[in-house]
């Protein structure tokens, strides 16, 4: 499904991501775990096609077509989702309006037809259930006045109605409690299919008791320096990264 | 146009001001004879004043509330003073809002009477309820208009011959709407239109208004127009105005409200279109606990200006105001807020809010925002603030990141941006209407 190849990044200047090589197939999930600073988010934003960044060596392809080259709407029409770290509040913009313009890009893009009014306020309610998101909130702005906790969980519910193939969670557990971690990870389990795959970017192995990798990856200095299956998130937990690190320098 | 080149010649000699007063003395007599003695009285005043004041410059007069918008260009033109209502047009282009229908045409009422409801209100034109009811008319008109102090609103009184009169007297909740339906232009002359507009609120009443002013793309107008608001102790109204001219209607209006202790008065102001759009917009609370809301959107693109100055008279204790102005300009479209506090040395314990945020959209747009704050009393809370930006590109990031074009993400934002303002009206089914119309217009920006 993606394929990155020795993928390069900059930001004003300074090179973020210093040759990446990461593939991911259908129904896999794949946990990225590193120190701050290490790339993680730019990696991320680099797949999402964030114009920040710039891309200075290496290919993606996403279901054999060239992603660098696709905008980031097209990007996320067909399928890549990017649950972000720090969620965007939009004043003004309701989250129904928001999604129902999403949605119906993201159809219209497949060439399917657009949903009615009442299918999608069925969809939402629905979706809205899978991580317990109070209904009030789906007629508020945007994230706008959304606790941290709350903000997280509008991520997946968001993610949960577009249905993307590929979904990168960017930290999507920090600042959790322990039933809003709950809910999150047993969302994203809900949202799993053969399909889809998804990249979870974590610190901590909490979030991967409910959301299981097949894979973890340590991305360090720009570079993914280790691979392994869940184990290694339980070592990273309990030993820190220090040993990989010292193994690589 | 009219005037032969000896005319125009013979009017670039004289002054501008000179102009006008030369136009006011030819049409004094019909003036004169065509009104009722309300109408009538403040109209010498106001030329003096007009003499004495004359059409500011940009850049100065009167305090330096005209600082930032050239009126005087657009009072060079040669005018034909409207004296009658349009032929009425065939299609309906009015605001989808039910509620007691007021159509005005170039400042005149297409219906020259005054309704009567069972509750006691009194709506329609303001020349006949100065006729059926001189003793009310004469008891408020003029109070507040400031036609001495303000060039314009002198112009409206020298000329005005109707307008609009409502009256709900003490304690009515009037539950429907007064919707204004008001058209410049007759899409042949230039033409200058004058109007006053009356409303009287009494003691505990309730009521809405909505006004809805617009003109043809090939419509010619100059319009100055004032009103006049009283508010009594403990009423409530609001009152929802919508600028919807052509590329070719200037207005200069002026609003001047007066609250008594206890009353509620909120405006929401939109300019939507329109070459020229001048709004003094003031508010005298002279009673104790009076809350005041003055919102305002203004949506200028190609070479539109929109000028709003705001002024907010704290008079006595226990007052608060708040104001909340949102614009985006585009193009070489150019929006202005000017908002004065005052507060009086005794009015302790006001507290007074502004805020104006704009969009700036491209390098030949252009946004002023000065708050003015004379604050005379001590124990006074004041905030103002004031930001002018671009869109927020973290927030187009993420839309599009949801599958949202460029273009959409952006209009999104922009919706949203003048929503907040746009939704504040209470008046049943309004603030849709607004929203399409808003969108309407930032979809052409
Ligand atoms: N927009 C930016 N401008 C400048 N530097 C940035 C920007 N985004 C990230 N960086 C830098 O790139 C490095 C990697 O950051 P990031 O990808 O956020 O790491 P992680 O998500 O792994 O904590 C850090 O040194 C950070 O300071
Ligand atoms: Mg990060």
């Amino acid at each position: 499904m993606l394929e990155v190849k020795n993928l390069h990044a900059t930001v004003d200047g300074k090179e973020i991501l210093r040759g990446i090589n990461f593939s991911v197939k259908a129904g896999e999930v794949h946990a990225i775990m590193g120190p701050n600073g290490s790339g993680k988010s730019t990696f991320a934003s680099v797949l999402a096609g964030n114009e920040r960044f710039t891309v200075t060596e290496g290919e993606v392809l996403y279901e054999g077509h060239d992603l660098l080259s696709m905008s980031i709407e097209d990007r996320a029409r067909a399928g890549i989702f990017l649950g972000f770290q720090y969620p965007v509040e939009i004043p003004g913009v309701s989250m129904a309006n928001f999604l129902k313009v999403a949605l119906q890009e993201k159809r219209k893009y497949q060439g399917l037809e657009p949903l009615s009014a009442s299918e999608f306020l069925r969809m939402m309610r629905d979706r809205a259930s899978v991580v317990e998101l109070d209904s009030k909130l789906t007629s508020r702005a945007v994230n706008e006045g959304f606790s941290g906790g709350e903000k997280k969980k509008n991520e997946i519910f968001q993610m949960a109605m577009l249905e993307p193939k590929l979904a990168i969670l960017d930290e999507t557990d920090s600042g959790l409690d322990i039933d809003a971690l709950r809910i999150v990870g047993t969302g994203v389990t809900k949202l799993k299919r053969p399909d889809n795959a998804t990249i979870v970017i974590t610190h901590y192995q909490r979030l991967l008791d409910y959301i299981v990798p097949d894979y973890v990856h340590v991305l360090y200095k720009g570079r993914i320096i280790y691979s392994g299956d869940k184990d290694l998130a339980l070592k990273l937990e309990k030993e820190g990264y220090d040993w990989l690190i010292n193994q690589y320098e | 146009m009219t005037g032969s080149s000896t005319n125009m010649n013979r009017a670039m000699e004289r002054s501008l001001e000179q102009q006008w007063i030369d136009r006011y003395r030819a049409d004094h007599d019909a003036l004169a004879a065509a009104s009722a003695p309300a109408l009538n009285a403040p109209r010498k005043a106001a030329l003096e004043a007009f003499e004495r004041l004359g059409i500011p410059a940009k850049g100065s007069g009167n305090g330096d509330r005209y600082h930032y918008t050239d009126l005087r260009a657009a009072f060079a033109g040669e005018y034909r003073r409207a004296t009658e209502a349009a032929a009425p047009k065939g299609s309906s282009t009015g605001l989808d809002c039910p509620g007691h229908r007021i159509e005005l045409s170039n400042g005149f009422c297409r219906e020259a009477r005054l309704y009567r409801l069972d509750n006691g209100v009194m709506y329609g034109s303001l020349a006949a309820a100065a006729q059926e009811e001189p003793q009310l008319v004469a008891r408020y008109y003029g109070e507040l208009t400031q036609s001495e102090e303000d060039a314009f609103s002198a112009l409206a009184a020298m000329w005005a011959l109707d307008g609009v009169f409502i009256y709900v007297p003490a304690g009515v909740k009037e539950p429907l709407p007064f919707v204004i339906e008001s058209e410049l232009g007759d899409g042949r002359d230039l033409l200058s239109v004058y109007a006053r507009h009356l409303y009287i609120f009494e003691r505990g009443s309730a009521a809405q208004v909505v006004l809805h002013h617009r003109s043809d793309g090939d419509a010619s107008s100059l319009s100055c127009q004032t009103r006049e608001v009283v508010v009594d102790e403990e009423a409530h109204a609001e009152m929802v105005e919508v600028y919807q001219l052509g590329p070719q209607a200037v207005s200069v209006s002026g609003s001047y409200v007066r609250q008594a202790g206890n009353s509620r008065f909120e405006s929401l102001s939109v300019s939507l279109s329109g070459s020229l759009l001048r709004h003094n917009l003031v508010a005298s609370l002279d009673g104790r606990g009076v809350e005041n809301h003055m919102n305002g959107v203004m949506l200028a693109g190609g070479t539109e200006t929109f000028d709003y100055a705001t002024d907010i008279r704290h008079r006595v204790p226990d007052g608060s105001s708040h104001e909340q102005f949102k614009s985006i300009a585009a193009g070489d479209g150019t929006a202005v807020f000017s908002g004065r506090i005052y507060v009086a040395p005794d009015a302790q314990r006001t507290n007074a809010y502004q805020q104006n945020n704009a969009l700036l959209l491209t390098p030949g747009a252009h946004v002023d925002t000065k708050p003015q704050l004379e604050i005379y009393a001590d124990d006074v809370k004041c905030s103002h603030g004031a930001t002018v930006g671009q869109l927020d590109p973290e927030a187009i990031y993420y839309m599009r990141q949801r599958g949202l074009s460029l273009d959409e993400a952006r209009r999104l934002q922009m919706y949203g941006f003048v929503r907040e303002v746009l939704d504040k009206t209470r008046i049943e089914g309004l603030a849709e209407t607004l929203d399409r119309l808003a969108e309407d217009k930032i979809d052409r920006l």
